[in-house]
């Protein structure tokens, strides 16, 4: 008995492949980072909680203070008048120039103006103490500053109103300047191309004319006379449009579309006849007065098209092309179940990889296309996380293993090994 | 390159540095566990490929369960050897896997002239071994493997009267083997 059991140990013991050592090694590395990841996840989780727990809580107090306190004044901060006072002030500029901000100041923000005499300097004490005491005192007794304030607000009103008939009678200078040339050349066309298009209709006109100033603005006979030159000028402008569209057979504002297609047919020379008759007769306003650098850009436009559609055909026939090639040597998905499982029970297939990635599989594949024993490929996913490269069958395991020799190092290099058909059916399960 | 540390540490210390993701514990445990698990695999199917598929099986199971290992139920190595146990029943379960039509005879070809009727013993051996019922050929290599009758009675889930009786008809049926042979 104890003879049997030491011939047993004398049986030489089958070490693990080194290829099966490295794929183990390498499996558990993965799964060791992938637990890593999982963990730090769920530590993140659980690391967030508190801070956002604790916003949520200094949030929902500071509402409930907002909500349980809604008649308390909280005071209106007037910014403009705060910063334009400092900024004055910082100028030099005389108090009563800015007494009229001042006052408003003083009115607006009578809690937080005893903060202010701390900003003041030696020199702006008295805009200071004008701003203290106008918001102190009432209106009867406002100092002769507060009064010049407001004699100086008002003559800053007459200011802005003087400015803004000046800003009037430029923007109708160009009018006024037609009207002129108008009515020295009574019997000749009034050139107003160059005008805009609004002051050609006669509903603006009128409306220009009276918001004339009134010093700038004609007599009775005189302003009738300019409104008859201008809505004569105005019918010739639009007598002139008519003429130049029924010139032009395409519409004036063409789409750019519309324009790039028939340029794009052009370059391919697939124009139309007629087409290019019109092309060539009367090739359509907006191309033809395009400027060159327009012109330009439309060729740089249609060139990069011609490419980009190029480009795209033949990227579109090399993928066509790798994926009949693909499909012709490697199967993947239901295809690859179904090769297997139509393989018999009996029969042997050669691993040549295994990873958790089917794309690395098929670029390894790829790479093998040529040199394999048997033209067909498979990538399986064997288990629910894995795919496995496989080639076969064979009818034995020994046929098998000549295969298994007779492949190039390269192919065999990820720990290619002989696998039982039914193990792998089964593993498919 | 494994760790001097790692050699004195306990296989449950280890599997559970593991667990908290080092690497390195595992490839400890691997290594120390990994040609005595690929020998009692392929002595039990006698095919390569086949001890090497179920070896990987049985390693990647482990390491899927690495975090749920719970030390009081039973010993590392017992749960080990148990699923590379549960792995190999599966594989004999499917019919076609039942007859050992190609099992693979271990030729030493190193070995000297001298060495070569100790060979032919070894292989008789072994085909004997091949002969012998699943539980039987299971109980014989586990107690060869080290295991006393209590430890393949948890690996196998069968009683310990049970272990024992299987070992005794594995050694009387190899007997009778080799004396045929003889």
């Amino acid at each position: 008995m104890k003879k049997m059991e030491q011939l047993y140990r004398t049986a030489p013991r089958r070490q693990s492949p080194e290829a099966l050592d490295q794929r183990i090694l390498r499996h558990a590395e993965l799964q060791a980072s992938r637990n890593s990841r999982t963990a730090e996840k769920s530590r993140a989780r659980s690391s967030a909680w508190m801070p956002l727990a604790a916003t949520a809580v200094v949030a929902l107090l500071s509402v409930t203070l907002v909500l349980r306190n809604p008649g308390q004044d909280m005071g209106n901060l007037s910014v403009d008048a705060e910063t334009g006072g400092i900024s004055n002030i910082v100028a030099n500029e005389p108090a009563s120039e800015l007494a009229d901000q001042a006052l408003v100041t003083g009115v607006e923000m009578q809690i937080d103006d005893a903060g202010d005499d701390s900003v003041s300097s030696a020199e702006d004490g008295s805009v200071s103490g004008a701003r203290q005491e106008s918001a102190e005192l009432p209106v009867s007794s406002v100092p002769q500053d507060s009064v010049s304030a407001n004699s100086a607000l008002e003559k800053r009103a007459a200011q802005a109103d003087e400015i803004s008939e000046e800003t009037q009678t430029i923007t109708a200078r160009p009018v006024i300047e037609a009207v002129t040339i108008a009515e020295s050349e009574s019997d000749t066309v009034v050139p107003i191309v160059d005008q805009p298009q609004s002051v050609a209709t006669e509903s603006t006109d009128s409306a220009l004319v009276a918001e004339l100033p009134r010093s700038a603005q004609p007599s009775g006979v005189r302003q009738e006379r300019i409104r008859s030159q201008v809505t004569q000028a105005g019918q010739m402008q639009a007598e002139s449009q008519v003429q130049t569209d029924t010139q032009n057979p395409l519409p004036v504002q063409q789409p750019r579309d519309q324009a790039l297609d028939q340029a794009r047919d052009q370059a391919r020379g697939q124009v139309q006849p007629e087409a290019s008759e019109v092309s060539r007769g009367g090739i359509p306003a907006p191309v033809r007065s395009h400027s060159a650098s327009n012109k330009m850009a439309t060729e740089l436009a249609l060139a990069a098209d011609v490419a980009t559609e190029s480009e795209m055909v033949s990227r579109s026939t090399a993928a066509v092309e790798s994926n009949s090639r693909r499909d012709a040597i490697i199967l993947i998905g239901q295809g690859a179940v179904d090769w297997l499982n139509n393989h018999p029970e009996s029969h042997y297939l050669l691993q040549l990889a295994s990873a958790d990635e089917e794309n690395y599989l098929l670029e390894f594949a790829d790479s093998l296309s040529a040199g394999l024993p048997v033209g067909q490929i498979a990538v399986v996913k064997v288990r629910s996380s894995s795919y496995t490269l496989l080639v076969g069958g064979f009818a034995s395991f020994s046929d098998a293993e000549t295969a298994l020799t007779n492949l190039s190092e390269n192919a065999r290099r990820f720990g290619a090994r002989v696998r039982n058909a039914a193990l792998l059916q089964q593993s498919l399960r | 390159m494994v760790r001097l540390a790692h050699v004195l540490r306990s296989d449950v210390s280890l599997l559970r540095d593991y667990a908290n993701g080092n690497t390195a514990a595992f490839e400890s445990l691997y290594l120390r566990h990994k040609d005595g698990l690929f020998n009692f695999i392929y002595r039990s199917v006698a095919r390569q490929a086949v001890a090497e598929e179920i070896a990987q099986d049985v390693w990647l199971a482990l390491i899927k369960s690495a975090s749920g290992y719970q030390a009081g139920a039973a010993t590392f190595r017992t749960w080990l050897y148990t699923i590379a146990r549960n792995k190999i029943a599966d594989f004999y379960r499917r019919p076609v896997n039942q007859h050992h039509e190609d099992s693979e005879v271990d030729v030493d070809d190193t070995s000297a002239v001298a060495q070569v009727e100790q060979n032919l013993l070894v292989n008789q051996l072994l085909q004997a071994l091949d002969q012998l019922p699943p539980e039987q050929r299971e109980a014989f290599i586990l107690q060869q493997e080290g295991f006393t009758a209590k430890e393949i009675a948890e690996i196998t889930g069968a009683s310990k009267e049970a272990v024992k009786s299987r070992l005794r008809y594995a050694r009387s049926s190899t007997r009778a083997q080799l004396e045929v042979r003889a």
